[in-house]
Parts: C-alpha cells; sequence; structure tokens
C-alpha cells in the first residue's frame, strides 16, 4: 500500500521534473521579460539611467508603496497617426507578402512532394539551402541587384526592355522583393510537409467520379490542404509584422513599419516607454492570428 | 443471374502494358458479359491491379484495345468513363460528409442539386446509411465506411462497377454480410460487377466466373466449380484450394483407368478425360476432401476400388470437418479432409491408428510433371 503511494509519489514527481525545464524557459526567457516591457510600458520617459521613471516608490515616511501607472503612453500612439500608420503598414506588407508567398509557394510546395520520392530530400536541401548564410549577407545581396547600377537594371537595359535604369531601392517595392524571398521557404515546408502526407488515392476517386484535373485539385488536394496554407501563412506574417532588417536595408525611409518604428524610439529617442508601449500593442495585435493559429491546430489534433 | 443480355460487353483486346522494361500484363484478351460478377484472382504481381487500372483508365495499355458496351475506351481519361472504382482503402473524401460523398459524383456530371439529393437520398436508404448522412467518414466503422463508398459509385449508375478487394479490410463476420450485399444490390440494379482480390474464397463465392492470373497473363477463366474440379494446369489446381500432389508414372491403361504407380506398393487406377502415354511421368492431384479414411477392420466397406493402408501421423479437429495426415509408405503422406456430419465411429480415430484411406477412381488429376 504505502510503496504505492510511494510509487504514484515518484511518478507524478517524474512528470513534474520533465515538464519543469520547458516552463523554467518560457518563464524566464518569455514571460519575465514580458513583465519588465509592460511595466516599462506604463512608466515616464526620464533623463537618467535607466531611462524611465519607476513605477513603484516606497514613501518612506507614510511607510507605504505608491504605484503610479500611466497610460499617457498608450493614448500618444493612438493619437499620433505616425504610430497607426506604421501599424497599418506593416499589417499591410505582412498581408501582401503572406499572399505573394502563398502564391509562389503552393505550386512548389506541391512539385516538391510530388516529385519522386526519392529526389524530395534533396529538392528539401535546395529549398534551405539560403539558410546556410546570414539574412543579412542575403539582404546585401539583394542592394547589389536592385541599385540604378545593379544587375537586374543591366539586363533589363542590355536586353532592351527599359531604356534608363529603374529606381528599385528605397522603395516599397524592394521591401517586399527581400521580404518574399526571405520568409518564401517558411511558407513552401509546412505546405510541402501536408501535400504530402496526401492519400493520391482522393485524387483517383474524384477523377473516376468524373471530376477533370483541375477540378480534382479544387474539390480534394486545395481544402486539405489548409492547415498548411494557414501553418505557412502564420509563419510568414507574425515575423514579417515586426520585420526589421529587411525594409531597414532595401527601402530606407520610404516605407513604414512598426518594427523601424520601434528601433527609432528605442535607440534614438531614447524613450523606452513609448518603445514598450509600441511593442505591447505589436503583440497584442499579433495575437490574434496566433490564436486562430492555435485553433486550427487543436482542430487539427482532434 | 442473366448473364447473356451481352456476352461482349466488355471486350479487351491483346491487352499489354509495360512499365519501362517490366511487363505488367502481357496480351490478354477476354470478353466479360453484361450482368455477371466476374473475378480476376491472382497475387501480388500478378498483373491483375494493372488490368483494373487499365480498365478504369488510370492506366493506359502500351497495346491493344479495350471496348465497353462498343465504346473503345483506351487512352480515355477516368472521368470519361462509364465504370466506376470502389477502391480498397475506399478513398472516401475526409473533408465531406457521407452525403457530400455520394452527391460527388452527380454534381461532377451536372446533375442538378435538387435531383443530387433526391438520388443521394434514395442510395443511402438502399444502403441504410440514412441516419448517417450529416458524419464525416472517420465517425463511421468500416463496414458503413464500405457502404459509403459503395454508394459513391452505384448512385452513377455505372455500367461497369470495379470492386477492389472489396472485403480485404473488414472481418470475417462483416465480410459474409457484406458480399451478399453487394451480390443483391448487384442484382437489383443489373450492375456488371469485376472484382480484383488475392483471396480465393472471396472470389470462389461471389463469382460468376474467375479469371486466374499470373506473371501478367490470363491462364484459366472459368465459372468456380469448373477451376475447383477441372483445373487446366498444375498451377490451377494448386492455386485454388488445398491439393495432395504425388509424383507418379503411367504403368497403363486397364478398363479405361489410367494405372499410375506413385510409390514400390502404391499403385492407383484413376480416371481421367485425357489420354497417357504409358511410361510418362507425372504429377497426381487429389483434393483431401475426396478422400475418405476407415478404421482397421470397421465394419464400413469403402466402395472403391484403390484402397490403400497407412498409420494415421496427425489428426486435426476443426469442428466442421477433421483433417487427417496418413503416412501409407513409401515415404508418401496423404492428407485427408473429412466433413464431421457422420456421428459414426471415425470420432475414434487417433494419431497412431491404423487406417484405410478409399481414393475413389475419379478423384484425382494427372499433370504432365
Amino acid at each position: 500500500m504505502s510503496g504505492q503511494i510511494l510509487h504514484a509519489i515518484q511518478s507524478r514527481l517524474g512528470k513534474t521534473l520533465v515538464l519543469l525545464p520547458p516552463y523554467l524557459w518560457m518563464f524566464l526567457f518569455f514571460l519575465l521579460p514580458f513583465g519588465f516591457v509592460l511595466k516599462i510600458s506604463f512608466s515616464e520617459a526620464i533623463i537618467a539611467s535607466p531611462p524611465f521613471a519607476p513605477l513603484f516608490e516606497y514613501d518612506p515616511d507614510e511607510g507605504i508603496l505608491n504605484a503610479v501607472f500611466r497610460v499617457f503612453n498608450y493614448q500618444y500612439l493612438l493619437e499620433d497617426s505616425l504610430y497607426i500608420n506604421a501599424y497599418l503598414g506593416s499589417i499591410k506588407i505582412a498581408t501582401v507578402s503572406t499572399l505573394i508567398c502563398l502564391l509562389i509557394g503552393y505550386p512548389f510546395a506541391l512539385a516538391i512532394a510530388r516529385a519522386p520520392k526519392s529526389r524530395q530530400p534533396l529538392l528539401l536541401v535546395a529549398l534551405m539551402l539560403p539558410f546556410w548564410t546570414s539574412l543579412l549577407i542575403r539582404v546585401y545581396a539583394w542592394i547589389g541587384i536592385l541599385r540604378q547600377d545593379g544587375v537586374l537594371n543591366n539586363i533589363l537595359l542590355w536586353v532592351g526592355v527599359i531604356d534608363e535604369p529603374l529606381i528599385l531601392l528605397q522603395t516599397t517595392f524592394a521591401t517586399y522583393v527581400g521580404v518574399v524571398y526571405a520568409y518564401l521557404p517558411f511558407m513552401v515546408l509546412p505546405l510541402y510537409a501536408v501535400l504530402e502526407k496526401q492519400d493520391l488515392t482522393l485524387l483517383e476517386a474524384s477523377r473516376d467520379l468524373g471530376a477533370s484535373p483541375a477540378r480534382s485539385f479544387i474539390d480534394v488536394t486545395l481544402p486539405l490542404s489548409i492547415p498548411g496554407i494557414i501553418s505557412g501563412s502564420m509563419l510568414v506574417f507574425i515575423p514579417v509584422i515586426g520585420e526589421f532588417v529587411i525594409p531597414t536595408l532595401l527601402s530606407g525611409e520610404s516605407t513604414l513599419m512598426i518594427g523601424r518604428v520601434l528601433w527609432t524610439e528605442f535607440f534614438n529617442n531614447r524613450d523606452w516607454p513609448v518603445a514598450s508601449a509600441v511593442a505591447i500593442i505589436m503583440l497584442v495585435v499579433l495575437i490574434i492570428p496566433i490564436i486562430v493559429f492555435q485553433n486550427q491546430q487543436s482542430k487539427q489534433g482532434a | 443471374m442473366a448473364t447473356g443480355q451481352n456476352a461482349e460487353f466488355i471486350r479487351i483486346e491483346n491487352i499489354v502494358k509495360k512499365f519501362g522494361e517490366v511487363t505488367a500484363v502481357q496480351n490478354i484478351s477476354l470478353n466479360i458479359h453484361q450482368g455477371e460478377v466476374f473475378c480476376l484472382l491472382g497475387g501480388s504481381g500478378s498483373g491483375k491491379s494493372t488490368l483494373l487500372r487499365m480498365l478504369a483508365g488510370f492506366d493506359a495499355p502500351t497495346e491493344g484495345r479495350i471496348i465497353i458496351d462498343g465504346d473503345d475506351i483506351s487512352g480515355k481519361p477516368p472521368e470519361r468513363l462509364p465504370v466506376n472504382m470502389m477502391f480498397q482503402s475506399y478513398a472516401l473524401f475526409p473533408h465531406m460528409t457521407v452525403a457530400k460523398n455520394i452527391g460527388y459524383g452527380l454534381r461532377r456530371d451536372g446533375v442538378s442539386k435538387a435531383e443530387t439529393k433526391q438520388r443521394v437520398d434514395e442510395i443511402l436508404e438502399m444502403v441504410k446509411l440514412t441516419p448517417f448522412a450529416d458524419r464525416k467518414p472517420s465517425q463511421l466503422s468500416g463496414g458503413q465506411r464500405q457502404r459509403v463508398a459503395l454508394a459513391r459509385c452505384i448512385v452513377k449508375r455505372p455500367k461497369v462497377l470495379m470492386l477492389d478487394e472489396p472485403l480485404g479490410a473488414l472481418d470475417k463476420k462483416l465480410r459474409e454480410e457484406t458480399q451478399q450485399e453487394l451480390l443483391k444490390i448487384q442484382q437489383e440494379l443489373g450492375l456488371t460487377y469485376i472484382v480484383v482480390t488475392h483471396d480465393q474464397e472471396e472470389a470462389m463465392t461471389m463469382a460468376d466466373r474467375i479469371g486466374i492470373m499470373n506473371l501478367g497473363q490470363i491462364v484459366q477463366v472459368g465459372p468456380p466449380r469448373e477451376l475447383y474440379e477441372q483445373p487446366n494446369s498444375m498451377f490451377i489446381a494448386d492455386f485454388v484450394g488445398s491439393l495432395n500432389k504425388f509424383p507418379g508414372s503411367v504403368l497403363g491403361q486397364e478398363d479405361g483407368r489410367t494405372v499410375v504407380r506413385l510409390s514400390e506398393d502404391l499403385v492407383l487406377k484413376i480416371e481421367t478425360p485425357f489420354e497417357h502415354n504409358t511410361g510418362e511421368d507425372v504429377m497426381l492431384t487429389t483434393r483431401p476432401e475426396k478422400l475418405e479414411v476407415f478404421p482397421e477392420g470397421s465394419s464400413d466397406q469403402p466402395a472403391t476400388q484403390n484402397v490403400v493402408s497407412g498409420t494415421v501421423k496427425f489428426v486435426g479437429y476443426m469442428g466442421e470437418q477433421t483433417n487427417y495426415t496418413v503416412d501409407v509408405g513409401g515415404g508418401i503422406e496423404v492428407r485427408v479432409a473429412e466433413q464431421n456430419h457422420h456421428m459414426s465411429t471415425k470420432v475414434t480415430i487417433a494419431r497412431g491408428d491404423t487406417v484405410r484411406v478409399a481414393w475413389p477412381a475419379r478423384a484425382s488429376h494427372l499433370f504432365a510433371a
């Protein structure tokens, strides 16, 4: 009897020990820093180090702890159209980029999934090969391609499509190019995973029942790949919202995205509380698609 | 079943299918009658599935033609054939309800929504799935899924329904039920069935005619009884049912019977429709259930000329039948299967007993060795 109890305790202890590291990790590296940021966002910028006023002040005379939450950082974000425009700009760029990635990535994923089994590993390696080079270097390479005397303009001039070089760099177009290029694999991989698992007899069944190949794709392949479409879209959309490196290098001042605003507030203006508020709102904006994503995942599991 | 309506309903003419260097189907010609259940029986790699896929339009034949009801279908895509297939895995669309699955083919044919609904409802009733119309395939049992797969095909009223291992995924009890259900529907609708299977029991009980395939060719075509009782080759005899096989040589003819010696002491007189020359080496085959065992000294007398003495080496009581293995000397062991309907002295036969084996003259076949 006591042996059983001991065993039960041991097994519970074992489970707790296994689960502890991930929880600890999430607490230390996500929840705790998030708490700091949240705290700073309710503070006031001052010229000091650290550059924000403390939230809690102990008054030794009265013997009480004063806590002052200032919401004016958030108020400021809502009042100044710069921030709202930056959020909207980020959402627009992320949405359009996601759609372009989907349009390019779907045929990509389908082609890999339907390639002979022996060739699929090679194709997947080719897809992931760019990750072996740092993102920064790859984005710099795009500067070489897109600038006025760059590779692309030279080719277009040589072919005779254009008479004078196009201005591609420092435009929003350049950001789209860079973002789609950088995030395409994140769209292709989950799509491939779903398409590769698909039962091809289902396609034969729909053909047998009278559907043309195109109709079979619409009726069978496409609806059964929705989980992959959602996963891929989230994996592109979420990081692109906060993207900083690509728009800064390729588009500069011409493109307003929230990641750059955050950077400017934090490093140029040294306004940590406003920067924190920007970050918190960005998180709230992102929580919506993440919830959609989670819902989809749990539905898949059911 | 009326199989005489059109004896050349499906004409398979000199069909060859090659995959690269491999020939999966070599020069098959075959007629399938309207309204019959025709079964393609063969092991894996015999080419039966390749032939089925060509009939369904998934693969085009390398050579030859397939004509269904006067239409040459070779090279036409599957969506344009008057043929539907019930897949071994059922291949139900997991994202559609039962009703949507069944109505899918009608919608693709341009049947109106209202008519589709009406016809789907009729079929649902027929296969007893009306209460499950709004379920997804994942919420159904194996037998129910099979009925959805069947309903999805027959709702289109195809000229030919192909069934790929239709009972393969079902447990034994459900198999018998489903088989009767399939045949009932076939008769009600006057459909032509082509069944592909590797399971001879399934083939024997369902088919009007069976075509046995081996190495990409059809070895023998005929009704189940004919294949079992009059196999045209050693391969067929061995493939269908269980079999005793003994090498021997022909001693001569006697009273219109062929005398075959299996060993020094074992000489049998066999009735066979074929002539065999004296001295010819042959393979003698006998089905275990054609033989009978009698205990030594029993009052029952075997009513046959060939009676062989031996020792029982093994007794296997199976319920409906008992299997005996009898050592008749000269290194020859004979398997005998007897139905347990006698309730007689035979229940007392045990291992080590001396018995007599009655070997009727018409129980055996001779094949060239």
